[in-house]
């Protein structure tokens, strides 16, 4: 097997440990970063479709995005940012559950499936403030913002960022996508975001369309 | 009849892995009151990081001063339910985001005016034990939202209630409802009119929120329910035994802090774990190892001798369809055999998105059915009938006999809704499916059913509750 062949191996047997063993391996034959990169966006398409059909699992889909997450990080984004390559990447997502909840499987999980579509992602937690969520699209200036809330009592936070949002003229820099069981489209379209989602999978679809990159 | 899945040994191991959990990884409590209290009594707390480690013997001692016993009571002394050893009682399905409207059949965003149906429909049917804030008020102000919503179910029915509050100010407003309804706190503590539901969050942290409205209930005495809703694969391990392990450590925590706050406070443990469902990201509530982990647990909690609320009687359909009816009977019957003293959500489908009427008069039915089934057979002289048989003897009948006429309604179970009628007469009588009766019945008890009204003087002081500012 060569050495992209047990990345790719690796990555489709969701094994983080293979997977950075392989990645490391392939560097030292001297296979450029960029060539790493694409087989490990070509897998984590590959499982995408897999989950689509229903081939694969939720689990195999968060193995495999937390797998290539650690590859990427650890060997590959120093090298390339020495190199004064800029990953390439679809968009940059800011995504966090909302202050006065601290349930967050489901952002995690949309989080992560945006990370496996080519999203660079930002992950701000749980309990998160308004003046957070401001910061970070200050700071990062992200294509898209993802709140999420499992909580009714939450859902006006959602609100709360929108208006901040336009407060300080950041709204029209951003798109904005909510998620979570009390939100309904309707909810999202009354507090004025972009989008709304009812699972992992339709977050990332809307995100592409959002940025024209269906 | 009564089931049990584990062996002692089960139990044991269990219990054990608990204790470790609980001095190894421990529980992040984001409640300065909860984690003092919990410091001072010996546990290990990072006051920055709020991981609290408790150590075994506070575990073992909260358990034991938690009551074995917790009765609760509508109204009136007359309705009341024994939560202790095997008995077990149905709670209505609570907080959904959606109902299926019971005159359009579609599905709706909740608001008061379902909560108040729900409660009049629990009222109306003898098998719904205890009522609960079917759906959300979405319509009325989120600060006061879980007042609006306790209020339509104690104007509506007489029998006792869940209370889930959404924050501190919210249960103590609650609170006061029951104490206007039953005429003071010493009443309210005597005959409890609810008991209040406070959930951890998984993996193994307990909010703010959840904390304070534990300490706030716990403090009066009144009786508190700490329940968590685990994943399993997603917010707890893949395996059932994990997930148990985990919820209880999670739910314990709760009790041990109630305990701590006030000795003696009565505890109810519970939780609602199941798989997270690896295809869609959707909590099961309609999965077979739902019902496994509840007996599990009920088990684990008699062991413990605490009262135990579970979850049965809930779907992953859409629809108040076949499946929905399968799931439910699956649950139901499961929860009831395991002796689960509270058996909630009634009426839950689409994995607790949207609550059913229809679904709560069909499991009713279906409740008074499988009642049948858990008393199974009694043996005794009179039941094994050798004199009768040897009265009746070969090629007689039994149709008129005294042994017939006296035990016929003790030992068959008589269907209300389930349709046992031949062709010809069914089809005269309009060849109804279950769920066409189902939504007669409904209609039928909304149209007809007026629960007991509050005295206009206690309405008043109610309204007044209702109105008053956030601040009180």
């Amino acid at each position: 097997m060569s050495e992209l062949e047990a990345v790719k191996d690796a990555l489709l047997g969701f094994d983080a440990e293979k997977l950075a063993k392989a990645t490391e391996a392939s560097l030292k034959k001297n296979i450029s970063p960029q060539e790493i990169m694409n087989v490990i966006t070509a897998s984590l398409k590959l499982i995408g479709e897999k989950f689509e059909k229903g081939e694969l699992l939720l689990v195999h889909l968060v193995a495999s995005g937390e797998a290539a997450k650690r590859a990427i990080s650890e060997y590959l984004e120093p090298l390339l940012s020495k190199e004064g390559t800029v990953v390439a990447k679809i968009g940059t997502v800011a995504i966090g559950t909302v202050a006065g909840d601290i349930h967050d499987i489901g952002k995690n999980i949309v989080a992560s499936m945006f990370f496996s579509a080519g999203f660079k992602v930002i992950d701000l937690g749980k309990d998160v403030s308004v003046e957070s969520f401001i910061k970070a699209v200050e700071q990062h200036e992200p294509d898209i913002l993802g709140m999420s809330t499992l909580l009714s009592t939450s859902l006006p936070i959602q609100r709360e960022v929108v208006e901040a949002l336009n407060n300080k003229k950041l709204r029209e820099t951003v798109k904005i996508i909510v998620g979570g069981a009390p939100v309904t489209p309707e909810w999202a379209e009354e507090i004025g975001t972009d989008g709304y989602a009812e699972d992992a999978l339709e977050a990332v679809n809307v995100g592409l369309r959002l940025l024209g990159k269906e | 009849m009564r089931l049990n899945i584990l062996s002692r040994d089960e139990l044991e191991s269990l219990h054990l892995t608990i204790l470790e959990v609980f001095e190894k990884t421990g529980v992040k409590v984001h409640s300065e009151r909860a984690f003092k209290t919990l410091k001072e009594n010996g546990a290990d707390v990072d006051e920055k990081t709020h991981l609290t480690k408790i150590p075994s013997h506070l575990v073992e001692e909260a358990i034991r001063n938690a009551p074995s016993f917790v009765h609760l009571y509508g109204r009136n002394s007359k309705y009341r339910l024994k939560l202790e050893r095997d008995s077990f009682y149905t709670v209505l399905g609570s907080t959904v985001t959606h109902v299926i409207d019971p005159e359009t059949f579609e599905r709706v965003t909740a608001k008061k005016t379902y909560v108040e149906q729900a409660a009049r429909v629990a009222d109306a049917l003898p098998n719904i034990h205890v009522a609960a804030q079917f759906c959300l008020a979405m319509d009325c102000p989120p600060e006061n939202q879980d007042v609006h919503e306790m209020e339509a179910v104690f104007t509506n029915t007489i029998k006792p209630a869940m209370v889930i509050a959404y924050s501190l100010q919210g249960v103590k407003k609650i609170i006061e409802i029951g104490k206007i309804i039953k005429g003071g706190i010493e009443r309210l503590k005597r005959e409890p009119l609810f008991f209040v539901y406070s959930e951890p969050t998984s993996p193994l942290e307990y909010s703010e929120k959840a904390a304070e409205i534990l300490i706030e209930t716990a403090k009066l005495g009144l009786p508190i329910l700490s329940a968590p809703c685990v994943q399993a694969g997603a917010t707890g391990p893949v395996t059932l035994a994990g997930t148990l392990v985990q919820s209880f450590v999670e739910s314990l925590t709760g009790l041990i802090i109630a305990q701590l706050t006030r000795k003696g406070t009565p505890c109810i443990i519970g939780e609602v774990a199941t798989v997270m469902d690896m295809k869609t990201a959707v909590m099961g509530y309609g999965a077979p190892e739902f019902s496994v982990i509840n007996a599990a647990s009920s088990q684990l909690a008699h062991y413990y001798k605490i009262p135990f609320f579970g979850t049965g009687g809930c779907s992953d359909s859409k629809l108040p369809d076949a499946q929905a009816v399968a799931e439910a009977t699956m649950s139901l019957l499961m929860a009831m055999l395991t002796g689960t003293n509270l058996i909630h959500d009634i009426g839950y489908l689409e994995s607790a998105t949207t609550g059913s009427l229809e679904m709560v008069i069909i499991e009713d039915e279906l409740y008074s059915m499988l009642n049948r089934v858990v008393k199974g057979m009694k043996v005794s002289e009179e039941t094994l009938a050798l004199d009768v048989i040897n009265d009746v003897g070969p090629g007689g009948h039994y149709l008129s006999h005294q042994h017939t006429l006296k035990l016929i309604t003790e030992e068959h179970w008589f269907p209300n809704l389930i349709d046992r009628s031949r062709y010809g007469a069914w089809k005269a009588k309009g060849k109804k499916d279950l769920l066409t009766k189902a939504r007669e019945k409904l209609h039928n008890i909304l149209r007809e059913h007026e629960p007991e009204p509050l005295s206009n003087d206690v309405l008043k002081q109610v309204e007044g509750i209702l109105e008053s500012p956030k601040s009180n």
